[in-house]
């Protein structure tokens, strides 16, 4: 059991630090010890998957953000504020 | 060089900054107020645009400094540290199970499921837009800012760790935790 603690870790580290290396480079012994989890570990590997699909989804959704704003000021809200800052041009 | 048109900012930009705004804050109230005071400092600054950006990122700029002062004064960023230790074991319990092994394994009612293959396709609709709104909504308010931040500011982690004050490593577990949240809820709320 201890033989297997020290070639794998957890699926707790394995989801940390597949998280870490989309953007850190990791230290060769860790690099090693993630694919090896990741070869035998089915649940981290479909946890990798969809946390690719979700940047994804998070990157189109901020570029869309400029032409499909999620959240609108009311009208009543930009007539005051506008009024507001006409008066201070 | 670009030029500033302040007479057009409210129609052209209001919106995006507001929805900027709630996403971070997950409140509108406080939302409008910062976009208020963003609109107002931009109006009263605006002979300092020097026009090496555009008039967008100016706004956006500066309405994140707002958050970033309405973050520091509401607290949200003070004590992580201690925030990610305190909720450590709890967080872990949901996920993970640390009784079956001495090593943490997802628990059974955690575990990933399938997705299915149109799962690419559904997940960039803009009706999936609102699926992930709801589930950014619930993130825990420590945890929010640098998800957030991560997505919607295109800034590298050492970045956001030195605008937020933050650790390397507290920011590597604040983002394994929101993408743990997401993922469950999005599953919850799609599957």
């Amino acid at each position: 059991m201890k033989l297997l603690k020290n070639i794998s870790f957890s699926c707790k580290d394995a989801t940390l630090l597949s998280e870490m290396a989309k953007e850190v480079n990791l230290s060769p012994v860790k690099r090693f010890k993630l694919f090896m989890h990741l070869s035998y570990c089915k649940h981290c590997q479909k946890f990798v998957e969809q946390s690719k699909r979700i940047d994804v989804a998070m990157k189109k959704y901020n570029e869309d953000l400029f032409e499909t704003p999620s959240y609108r000021l009311s009208s009543e809200f930009k007539e005051e504020l506008q009024k507001k800052l006409d008066n201070g041009l | 060089m670009n030029q500033l048109n302040p007479e057009k900012w409210l129609a052209n930009y209001g919106d995006y900054l507001f929805s900027i705004a709630v996403l971070k804050t997950n409140n509108r109230e406080v939302a409008e107020d910062l976009i208020q005071e963003t609109f107002l400092s931009a109006y009263q600054y605006k002979d300092s645009f020097r026009g090496d950006s555009s008039e967008k990122t100016w706004l956006v700029s500066i309405l994140n400094n707002k958050i970033i002062d309405y973050y520091r004064k509401k607290d949200i960023l003070k004590n992580t540290t201690e925030y990610l230790t305190d909720t450590d074991q709890r967080f872990n319990e949901s996920f993970f199970d640390t009784t079956l092994f001495s090593d943490a394994h997802w628990s059974k009612k955690a575990q990933p499921e399938n997705w299915g293959s149109t799962a690419d396709e559904t997940m960039i609709k803009k009706d999936f837009h609102q699926i992930l709104e709801k589930c950014i909504s619930k993130l825990p308010s420590k945890v929010t800012p640098v998800f957030i931040a991560k997505y919607m500011d295109d800034k590298d982690s050492e970045t956001i760790c030195k605008e937020f004050g933050i650790t390397s490593s507290n920011y590597w577990v604040i983002v394994h935790r929101a993408k743990l949240l997401m993922r469950t809820c999005l599953e919850k709320n799609w599957m």
